[in-house]
Order: C-alpha cells, then sequence, then structure tokens
C-alpha cells in the first residue's frame, strides 16, 4: 500500500471512534424531533387510547373494553385498550412520556411509582373531576392524594383475608378462629392429618409485606401510625411496629407456615390450595378467588376469615386499598375524552359489570346482584379495612426483605424494624 | 470518501445502539433521575458511587456475582473439556451423550429457570420424591429458600444449561490436537492423567482461555435465570448484580444509581476481557 494510502486509511480510524458518535447524536436528535412533532398532532374524533397492564380477554378489560363501547354510543370516539406487562409497564411509560405519546388514561400504580410519576410533573390533577364521578370510599381516596391532590381515580377496592378448605376443617373438626393465639394453634392439628397449615406465596415477596400490615391493623389503634412514619413524625421501630413484626415471626415458630413458604410463588401457593394440600391460603382476594375456582375446577369450597385479632370480642379487620386505580398523564391528547370513559365505567352499567365479575365499587353500591357468599364475606370487610401500602419504596422494599429474613431465621423483629428506619432515613424526601 | 460512505451504516448502527448508550448510562451514573422527566435529570457528582461503597446490599450482590462468577466458571470448564473429551472417545452413545449435553442450549434462561422451579421448588419433583414417595425426609429441602444453598442451587442450574456451550468448543478444540503427539507420549507410557495434563491443555490453552473469558463475561452479567428461579431472594441470597440493578431501576426509579452499577459491571467484564491475553499467554506449543 502507498504511503498516502496508509496515511488515508489512519485518519479514518483515527476520526471513526467521533464519527460514530456525531452519527448516533443526530440520529437520536432526528428520532426525538420526528416523535415531538408525531406528539403535537391533534387527535381527532375523540378517541381515547387505555394502557393497563391487565391481561388481554381478562375480565377486567372486558369490562374497560364495555365502558369505550358505552362511551362511544354516546358520541364519542372508539377506545383502544393497550394491555402491556406490568415488569415493563413504567418503563414504556417513560419513553412514550419522552416522545411525546402518551395515552389518554393509563393505569396507575399506587406505590412509589405513583409519586415519582407525579413529582415528574406526568400526570394531570383530578381534583376538578372528582364531582363528575361517585363518591368514592374516604380512606380510598385519601390514599391516592399527595401533596394536597388527587392524582389518581380508584375504580375498585379490594380486601385481603385467609381463605380456609371447608372439608378440610370440617374433616378435623376445626372452627374458624377468632384470635390470633386460635389461629397459631391450627397448625398442629393440621399437620398432624398431614395437610399444610397455611399457603403463602413469600417469594413473591409483597405476600410478607401483608401478612405485617395485617399485624399493625390490630397493633395500631391509631389506624394512621404508618402514614405518620412515612412524614417523620413517628419512627418506623415505634413498639406497635416492632409488636406487629413480632407477630409475624410467631406465625413461622408455630408451624402455621406451609413448609417452603419462602420459595413458594403466586401460582405455587395457590396450586398447593387448590390441590387440598393446604387448609389455607392467604392472601385472598377478589384478584384471585376466580383462579382457586378455576385451579381447583370448582372443587376445592372455601370461605374467607380475616387475620383474627388479639382478643376475643375484637373486630375482626382486613387489609386492602385501591385495586384498579386510573390517572391521566399530563399530555394526553384527549383528556375530555378520558373522563368521559371513566365515567361510563362508574356509570350503573358499568358498576353492575363489576359486582357481576366479583370486583368490589370504590364507592357505595347496590352489590345485591352478586349472590356470591364469598363476594358477600369480601364486600363486609371492606368497610373497615386498613391499610396495606408503604408509599417509600425504599422502606416497603425493606420491609419485604426483611420478612423473609425473619422467617428464615437470619433477622429478629426489632433489627427489622431498625432496617425501615434506617431505609427512611437514607430516602430523600 | 467512497469508503467512509460504505461503512457509514454499520458505523451508525454501533454508534446509536452501542456507542450512544454506553455514553449516557456513564453520564447517568453521575445523575439522580427517575426516568420519567428528561428535565429532571440532576447531576450529583461521585455520589452514586459513594453511595454503593456503602451499600450493604450492594457489596453482598457483589459478593454473590463473584461466587458465581467464579463458581460457574470452574465447573463449567472442567465439566466441559471432560464431557467433551468423553465424546471425543467416541464411547457407545456417544451421539446421544452429545445432543443431550447440547438440548439445554436451546431453552431460554427464563425457561429453565422455570423448569428448575419444577424440580426443585418445595413441592417440585425431588421434594415431593423425598418428602412424600420415599418417605426420606420430613421437610422439604431448600434449593430455593434457604439462604445457605440457594446460590449454589443457581449456579447449578446456569451449569446444567451451559456445559453443552463449553462441550462444543472444547470439543472442536480437541479436533485440532496432533494425534501424532498423544500417540508419542501413550509410546512412552505417559499415563491418561500425565498426557492431559502436558500434552491435551498445553494445547488446548488458546481454547481454554476464550472459553473462561466468555464465562466470565457472562457471569458478571447473569440476569434471567436468577430473576425468575429466586427474583434475588430470599432476603438478597440471590441477590447479584445485573437484579440489583434492575431493582434499582425499574422498581426505584433511581435511574442513576443503577447506571453506576451498571459502570461497575461494565468496568469488572471489560477486566475479565482483558484476563484472556494473560490467560492464553504465550501459547506457543515446542
Amino acid at each position: 500500500m502507498t504511503r498516502r494510502l496508509a496515511h488515508r486509511r489512519t485518519r479514518v480510524i483515527q476520526v471513526l471512534p467521533a464519527l460514530c458518535l456525531v452519527t448516533a447524536v443526530a440520529a437520536v436528535a432526528a428520532f426525538a424531533s420526528h416523535a415531538n412533532a408525531a406528539g403535537t398532532k391533534t387527535q381527532a374524533g375523540g378517541n381515547v387510547t387505555i394502557w393497563t397492564w391487565q391481561p388481554p380477554n381478562s375480565d377486567y378489560v372486558n369490562i374497560f373494553q364495555a365502558a369505550g363501547d358505552r362511551y362511544k354510543g354516546a358520541g364519542g370516539g372508539s377506545t383502544t385498550i393497550n394491555s402491556l406487562d406490568f415488569n415493563s409497564y413504567f418503563t414504556k411509560f417513560k419513553t412514550a412520556s419522552a416522545g411525546g405519546d402518551v395515552p389518554d388514561l393509563m393505569e396507575m400504580s399506587w406505590t412509589g411509582d405513583y409519586h415519582d410519576v407525579i413529582n415528574a410533573g406526568d400526570l394531570l390533577p383530578l381534583d376538578s373531576y372528582l364531582k363528575d364521578f361517585p363518591k368514592f370510599f374516604a380512606p380510598t381516596l385519601n390514599s391516592l392524594r399527595y401533596k394536597g391532590h388527587v392524582y389518581g381515580v380508584p375504580l375498585d377496592v379490594n380486601t385481603l383475608t385467609i381463605g380456609y378448605n371447608k372439608a378440610i376443617f370440617q374433616k378435623l373438626h376445626l372452627k374458624v378462629p377468632k384470635t390470633f393465639q386460635q389461629l397459631l394453634a391450627l397448625a398442629k392439628p393440621i399437620r398432624k392429618a398431614g395437610y399444610q397449615p397455611l399457603s403463602v406465596n413469600l417469594k413473591d415477596g409483597w405476600p410478607g409485606g401483608d401478612l405485617w400490615f395485617a399485624q399493625v391493623a390490630y397493633t395500631d389503634k391509631s389506624e394512621n401510625a404508618i402514614r405518620q412514619a412515612e412524614q417523620g413524625a413517628v419512627k418506623w421501630t415505634d413498639p406497635r411496629f416492632v409488636q406487629a413484626t413480632a407477630n409475624v415471626k410467631k406465625l413461622q415458630t408455630s408451624g402455621l407456615l406451609a413448609n417452603g413458604a419462602n420459595s413458594l410463588d403466586f401460582t405455587s401457593a395457590i396450586s398447593l390450595f387448590a390441590r387440598g394440600q393446604a387448609a389455607m391460603t392467604y392472601p385472598v382476594g377478589n384478584f384471585d378467588t376466580g383462579l382457586i375456582d378455576q385451579a381447583s375446577h370448582g372443587k376445592v369450597k372455601y370461605d374467607l376469615f380475616a387475620v383474627p385479632p388479639p382478643n376475643v370480642g375484637q373486630k375482626p379487620l382486613a387489609t386492602g386499598g385501591p385495586a384498579i386505580i386510573w390517572s391521566i398523564p399530563k399530555n394526553a391528547k384527549n383528556p375530555q375524552g378520558a373522563i368521559a370513559v371513566l365515567k361510563a365505567m362508574m356509570s350503573a352499567q358499568g358498576t353492575t359489570a363489576l359486582v357481576d365479575k366479583n370486583y368490589i365499587p370504590a364507592y357505595p353500591a347496590d352489590i345485591s346482584s352478586n349472590k356470591s357468599p364469598i363476594y358477600h364475606r369480601m364486600v363486609s370487610f371492606q368497610a373497615t379495612a386498613q391499610t396495606r401500602a408503604i408509599f417509600i419504596p425504599n422502606v416497603y422494599n425493606t420491609l419485604l426483605n426483611g420478612v423473609s429474613a425473619l422467617l428464615n431465621g437470619t433477622t429478629t423483629p426489632t433489627r427489622l424494624t431498625q432496617g425501615m428506619e434506617r431505609a427512611y432515613k437514607s430516602t430523600p424526601h | 470518501m467512497a469508503g467512509a460512505i460504505f461503512i457509514a451504516p454499520a458505523t451508525a448502527f454501533f454508534g446509536l445502539f452501542l456507542l450512544f448508550p454506553v455514553v449516557a448510562v456513564l453520564g447517568l451514573a453521575f445523575a439522580e433521575w427517575t426516568g420519567f422527566n428528561v428535565h429532571q435529570i440532576h447531576w450529583v457528582g461521585t455520589r452514586n458511587f459513594h453511595q454503593l461503597y456503602h451499600d450493604g446490599v450492594f457489596r453482598s450482590s457483589l459478593l454473590h456475582t463473584l461466587i458465581f462468577v467464579v463458581g460457574s466458571t470452574v465447573i463449567l470448564n472442567v465439566a466441559g473439556l471432560g464431557l467433551a473429551m468423553l465424546v471425543n472417545t467416541r464411547v457407545q452413545g456417544h451421539r446421544f451423550l452429545q445432543l443431550a449435553i447440547v438440548l439445554p442450549l436451546g431453552l431460554s434462561p427464563v425457561l429453565t429457570a422455570i423448569l428448575w422451579q419444577q424440580i426443585l421448588g418445595p413441592y417440585g419433583f425431588i421434594n415431593e420424591l423425598l418428602v412424600d414417595t420415599l418417605h426420606w425426609r420430613t421437610q422439604p429441602i431448600g434449593f430455593l429458600g434457604d439462604p445457605n444453598l440457594v446460590l449454589w442451587t443457581v449456579i447449578a442450574a446456569s451449569v446444567w444449561q451451559y456445559a453443552g456451550y463449553d462441550m462444543l468448543l472444547y470439543y472442536a478444540g480437541l479436533q485440532g490436537l496432533p494425534k501424532d503427539r498423544m500417540e508419542a507420549a501413550e509410546i512412552d507410557g505417559a499415563s491418561a492423567l500425565s498426557r492431559l495434563r502436558y500434552v491435551v491443555i498445553p494445547y488446548l490453552r488458546p481454547v481454554i482461555a476464550i472459553v473462561v473469558v466468555l464465562n466470565l463475561i457472562g457471569g458478571w452479567k447473569v440476569f434471567d435465570l436468577v430473576f425468575v428461579l429466586t427474583g434475588g431472594g430470599p432476603n438478597h441470597a440471590t441477590e447479584v448484580l445485573s437484579t440489583y440493578l434492575y431493582q434499582q431501576a425499574f422498581t426505584f426509579n433511581l435511574m442513576g444509581y443503577a447506571s453506576s452499577i451498571a459502570v461497575v459491571i461494565v468496568v469488572l467484564a471489560t477486566i475479565s476481557a482483558l484476563f484472556r491475553g494473560r490467560l492464553a499467554g504465550d501459547a506457543r506449543v515446542s
């Protein structure tokens, strides 16, 4: 090769990295400007795009679609429902938001993502629209209030209880426990008969948190300690939280938790109960009653009870909160259409559709059309359902991991709550 | 000029999908951002790396990743070479053996994880056999729930999946082994172990270097198998760098902190790649 060619080749190699970077930046800028241009186009015809993580063709999505059809029948445009995988839902929303192509109506998570999306300025405050909706249960709506405004409205609520196999209880002459001690005492006779006592999908993390919330419902008589702790007014090492944690530990030391509960996932836990191998399962709410019926082919007859209180005569309290929450992105092309679809979801027909599918509306509604005793049982717990949320992800995650460690015997109730306090202090707020 | 135009598409692809993301992540590692609004990226200097240093969960995930990397690399290479030599001897059924070992490679790590969950779960095949059928145990073995055992379960699942990959590479390397050297060593009375040590391994040294580096790099970025099999639990017992990164980025929306973890992974993987040169060494066989 001549010296001139060799020199030219060397120059090309030297400028190659810069050429790559410049080309990449130019391509990204061109793409972003195109996306922005697309996002600023006005959506004609009042069409509404909805994002949800509910599976396609599920009862929920059918209910949403029916509401969309009612909206169209009333002169609105068509409704497009995009069912997205939950694990990538907010990543996709971040991308859509950056590209100016957000949905008009989106299902919202009520934990850390909710606050982060609000702090990013990506959600429309819905306070002025509340008058267009039914009067939501106050605790449910308040749980969605952040920095003085409501950015999400609840469609329905759920309560978490213990499901028990009526046949096994009958066979072993067991009674529904009225106190926590009575619940713990069930472990022995159930195990002796060759069954697993309580099947819980602790591998998924969040049920461990719910075991804790179910105890806080009784140890915290103010019903507000968790909200106060989030504001720093109460420490996470408060004796009420430590006692609740100690009660969770008793579930394990009494032998109540099914073998290997720490590595049971959602499907396995339900399967264990549905196959008649576990006498009880937790948590049961309207999100899994259908699955239990399906998995057992209707063969397992079960009923529900709330995690019992410490003392006889004390009212049993379930935990619960909003199930489906709807928010409207700030840059939605058709927020008015979104509000109209929401109103259609909460209309008389929409409410009937919810009740028919065993969902509990987040507002007072006529539920007499649903004859299922399980459904009425869940509704009966709703009025007094206690919180099952910690809105600071770091603290919540410390709780979930801490319960796993607690049940493995590698931490103590005091150390767990100390970890939550440390997590709180290390989180910017 | 013509040459530059010719390579422009590849250059653009490389820049857009490789160089730009790396540079972006490197930048984000020095920032704080939830990922929701690009105008809310705040420069925080080295705070994320400082926090990493004090983060107990990060340190344990680094340790777990190190154990996974070293453990799986050693076992994979020993198993891979052993299986390759076995298949190379053309024993009866060697074709079936080869197929059986390579078959798991065709599965995705997610499918592998689901499969092993069914086998090793508390009510999976092994525990049902031990507890319910044979009555050898009263409690299931906590393959996935015992913090002292679970990381080795993950390593075992990974070795099961990728042993075939190493075997194929070593098998290809063994085809280039000079038969006259082996015969000469055999005639001179060298034992099988001596032939392995003084003939086979020196010849395979370049292959060993490549296979080890590929295993190391793969180990540093293991994610899907751990995520599906254990989720990083119980209580971070199998938390590795990638799953911790995922949690920070997509559960906590701490994109900056997650990016700093990504930088650590890239640095470690790069060091592993540089290790190849030392491992290959002067791979000249006299």
